[in-house]
């Protein structure tokens, strides 16, 4: 339900209550803490779509042409 | 037309929690992410300049809410791919399938199949669902992702993490019996060759 707050994994994983954060600055702090390392800044596998012929390497990203090959769509 | 509380109110109630299961799952930040809420944040940057006209001003928090709704989507649909590229680890390797799962492996592969015909049916709403309403496929994507939960749940992290070492011992195990058979069946076809000489 839209608008209802509620994580599917967050919170059961990590036994907190996702209504006392406001940004995702304070999930990383938490997860951190949790962690005890800095999260790191990544990109996800297997759906890099690099443009050639450009001055600076530019990178998008295909989640639905990944999601869409798994599915078999 | 959105305005800019309804954008921040959609931030702290779809964004943020997609957001933390993401994170939360692959304890990283995910590039796409941070590139969405900073194009986000260049309308929202467009909607105070004291230059742009009440029609920039709309169409910008639209475009805002547009890259907040595309990004919490995204999160859900980055994660259902990890968690199928976990799961999958699990179900085409026999032994991990047999021994590092606390449940049974018909029960595993049919809430496997269950997890993917959920995003499927979450992928046809929202290909159906384009220019209408993007976020009616994401109670969808968060129904395959409670599946995608219990099938990780199953798995247990000790054996998985012992796996190598147990396959190692069973492997030797299974070398030495086939040893031991084969030195038997060589002493008694030879003692069965030297009767009938």
């Amino acid at each position: 339900m839209i608008g209802s707050k509620k994580t599917v994994i967050f919170e059961k994983k990590y036994g907190a209550d996702i209504k006392k954060f406001s940004t995702t600055e304070q999930v990383d702090e938490f997860i951190e803490v949790k962690l005890g390392r800095k999260l790191k800044v990544k990109v996800h596998e297997g759906n890099v779509v690099t443009r050639r012929g450009s001055i600076f390497p530019f990178k998008s990203y295909e989640i639905d042409k990944k999601l869409d090959k798994i599915l078999g769509r | 037309m959105p305005d800019i509380d309804d954008l921040f109110k959609f931030y702290r109630e779809e964004c943020v929690p997609a957001y933390s299961d993401l994170v939360g799952y692959i304890a990283d930040k995910p590039v796409q992410f941070l590139i969405e809420i900073e194009n986000a944040f260049a309308h929202v940057a467009q909607f105070h300049n004291p230059e742009t006209t009440p029609e920039e001003k709309a169409t910008n928090i639209s475009k805002a809410k547009d890259h907040l709704m595309r990004v919490t989507l995204d999160s859900y649909k980055m994660l259902w791919t990890e968690m199928e590229s976990d799961i999958s680890q699990i179900l085409e390797d026999d032994f991990k399938r047999k021994y590092c799962i606390n449940m049974s492996q018909g029960e595993f592969l049919v809430k496997y199949q269950n997890f993917k015909k959920a995003a499927q049916v979450a992928r046809n709403i929202e290909t159906q669902s384009i220019g209408i309403d993007p976020l009616k496929a994401l109670d969808g994507y968060k129904e395959a992702i409670e599946i995608g939960r219990e099938l990780i749940d199953a798995i247990d992290p000790e054996k998985l993490e012992n796996s190598k070492s147990d396959l190692r011992v069973i492997s030797l195990k299974r070398n030495a019996i086939e040893l031991i058979i084969s030195f038997v069946a060589g002493i008694f076809s030879s003692v069965v060759i030297i009767k009938l000489l």
